[in-house]
């Protein structure tokens, strides 16, 4: 079944079936690479960035990702209508789904990725929990198998201590996660579980999991050629998340000592070694209080955040799934990989703050993008583009470096007092305040902190500075005159014309 | 112009993050003392180009970033956004704002509806989902500004709604 190659032949046209930042950050490695790209793109696509930075574009579909960006068909005709010999599909969509891998193949063009059967055994919570304990990795206490009968499931919670999870198996962002703290909600948590699991994923098995006190977040990126060798370039900490969504990632994790994170990062290996894992992945750990790390996924793609694994390892992550996919060996070994350095990722969404992290759509009316040494922007947007409802609301990835953690979260303070994104609302002051948090500057946060910490960020208006009503007074005199003579078509009413109460005198 | 020449005087009720102060500002030549709430700061050198405004107060420099859209005035300083209305009777802006108390319950962004959990005749108390709104991949449960009795319903299940349509109609208690 596995046809992964071996022999080393460069691709010469890469069809990318994916948007926003992630397009771009494939676009311009192909084209560094000197392969030709291929942008297929929905109706709702026809002008974003992806689609002016490739060499080509095809339209594959309306803009309902179901009809386009998760179009199997339209996508592997696509690939073949613009001969391309590969697929990059960046994360998200299709990025982990073993029937367009495995569609791709039938097709005689390359999936820039792992082979279709381990994809679909990681996509089992329960399968990959198996592998996993086989390859002698620690997994979190719960039950093995799985069930979508309430009855079985009830009967299995008996052997877990609470509080504890049902997950479902196909699940993944929070859907089909029950949290049990009282045996009597058991039965009713179960079913609900099971239906939810049911309608996300088409599969409503699930499976019991012990809960993790006070968990940190903490993944390990890995590296395997077709040739049997893998590495692992350290851990990234991912434990600032909203209701599951990650948000702020850095690198390396203020929890890991050097003997912890070796002995993490040789399980990881293992783990690829065991499985026969080719291209990059993720193994996710959670760590408790105590220090004790529990396998709780395997993510077979490139990650959001894989930008503060590049910053400080000088690995181009992108190009080796290219590369390794085209059947290239590794360049170096486990003793050549080292890392110098911090590295803090803020993901930057557009969502609404000051009004529950609501979705903002929209055009971006004025972007200025902040720049300057150890700042990387990974972004998929432009000033006039539009922000569609049909998509994640992802719109950019601002990565600081410096030598430590705290200049690193220094530079990020810096850098989004830089960023300004207008006409849609966005995530920016969100990580502002979580940078300068006690917690955040300790080190000391767990997956929920944020959920424990956000409320009442945004509900105090009471330090506004006078500062922001100068520039406000400024802003409407200054606009208004413009709006009179040269921008006369740009809008509305200033406070001048409304309020209408010209004072005009000679010297008072 | 110097000192000497016109002086404009224009009051204004800015309201920021719904805080509003009374500002004047008075145009002397080419500096503005601007006056919030009794406090007076002297701005020189005020320009706006590309989206850009920078003033000085005193040797202080300040740089924000303006733009007219369709959340009103927003202003970015020191990386803090703020949205400005000016006070006025009959706001531009009024739209975006949710009656409580009237029943209608809003999409408060386009999207498609997934669920409806309702139907004519229902009660319902505040903060029940009404729909499940779908937009940008997640399931967003839009909820009753009031306690009451459904009165209508005005989508379903797969339809696309814009932003401020009415989904639904509830009749308050009391």
């Amino acid at each position: 079944m596995k046809s992964a190659r071996t022999k080393n032949k460069p691709f010469k046209r890469i069809l990318i079936p994916n948007r926003g930042e992630i397009a771009v950050r494939v676009i311009r490695a192909c084209r560094e690479l000197g392969i030709t790209v291929v942008a297929a793109y929905s109706e709702a696509d026809r002008t974003s960035l992806h689609v002016q930075l490739a060499d080509e574009a095809v339209c594959i579909g309306p803009s309902s990702p179901l009809e386009s960006y998760l179009n199997i068909d339209a996508i592997v005709k696509a690939a073949k209508d613009t001969r391309c010999d590969a697929v990059h599909p960046g994360y998200g969509f299709l990025a982990e789904n073993a029937d367009f891998a495995a569609a791709l193949a039938t097709a005689g063009i390359a999936f820039i990725g792992p082979a279709p059967d381990i994809i679909r055994a990681m996509g089992s919570k329960i399968e990959s929990r198996r592998m996993m304990r086989k390859a002698g990795l620690p997994i979190v206490p719960g039950t093995i198998d799985g069930s979508d009968n309430i009855d079985d499931i009830v009967a299995e919670t008996e052997k877990v201590e609470l509080p504890l999870f049902l997950k479902a198996s196909a699940g993944g962002g929070g859907k089909g996660m029950r949290l049990v703290t009282d045996r009597s909600q058991i039965r009713r948590s179960a079913q609900a579980a099971i239906g939810e699991a049911r309608a996300s994923f088409g599969d409503g098995t699930v499976y019991v999991e012990q809960r993790v006190d006070k968990p940190r977040h903490i993944e390990f990126q890995v590296l395997a050629d077709n040739h049997g060798n893998a590495v692992h370039l350290f851990e990234r900490e991912c434990s600032i998340q909203r209701r599951h969504q990650k948000l702020l990632e850095e690198t390396p994790s203020a929890a890991l000592d050097g003997e912890l994170r070796n002995k993490m990062g040789r399980a990881a290996v293992k783990a690829v070694e065991t499985t026969g894992y080719t291209n990059v992945g993720t193994i996710e750990f959670l760590l408790d209080e105590e220090k004790n790390f529990y396998f709780l996924e395997m993510n077979t793609r490139i990650q959001v955040e894989h930008p503060v694994t590049e910053m400080t390892t000088g690995v181009d992550l992108v190009k080796w799934q290219i590369l390794i996919a085209q059947g290239e060996r590794l360049s170096f070994g486990q003793g050549d990989v080292c890392k110098r350095g911090h590295a803090i990722e803020c993901r930057i969404y557009a969502e609404d703050p000051r009004n529950h992290f609501l979705p903002s759509c929209g055009v971006v009316e004025y972007l200025r993008e902040p720049w300057g040494p150890g700042i990387r922007n990974d972004s998929g947007i432009y000033q006039g583009c539009e922000v569609s409802q049909f998509y994640d609301p992802i719109l950019s990835k601002l990565v600081t470096y410096d030598e430590t953690r705290d200049r690193a979260r220094r530079k990020m303070i810096q850098a989004l007092d830089e960023y300004v994104i207008h006409g849609i609302h966005t995530t920016i002051e969100v990580h502002e305040k979580i940078l300068r948090s006690q917690a955040f500057i300790k080190g000391e946060m767990d997956t929920d902190f944020l959920d424990a910490h956000l409320d009442g960020w945004f509900t105090d208006s009471a330090d506004l500075p006078d500062e922001a009503f100068v520039a406000a007074a400024l802003t409407e005199t200054l606009l208004g005159v413009q709006t009179d003579s040269s921008q006369a078509a740009s809008s509305s009413l200033t406070p001048w014309q409304r309020v209408g109460k010209w004072e005009i005198g000679g010297g008072s | 112009m110097g000192d000497r020449g016109w002086q404009l005087t224009v009051q204004l009720s800015l309201s920021i993050d719904n805080v509003e102060r009374k500002v004047t500002l008075e145009k002397k030549g080419d500096t503005y003392v601007i006056t919030v709430e009794g406090r007076s700061y002297v701005a020189s050198g005020a320009s706006i180009s590309d989206g850009v405004l920078n003033f000085f107060v005193g040797k202080k420099t300040f740089r924000a970033f303006v733009s007219k859209n369709i959340l009103g005035t927003q202003i970015t300083l020191n990386g803090r956004d703020y949205f400005l209305r000016g006070h006025d009777g009959e706001e531009e802006t009024g739209e975006r704002f949710h009656y409580v108390g009237d029943g209608a319950v809003e999409a408060p962004m386009p999207g498609s509806i997934v669920v409806v959990n309702v139907k004519q005749g229902d009660q319902v108390n505040r903060g029940d989902t009404v729909v499940v709104l779908e937009a940008m991949k997640m399931q967003n449960e839009i909820t009753s500004p009031v306690q009451g009795t459904v009165q209508q319903v005005n989508c379903e299940p797969g339809d696309q709604v814009g932003f401020g349509d009415v989904l639904a109609e509830i009749k308050p208690e009391g």
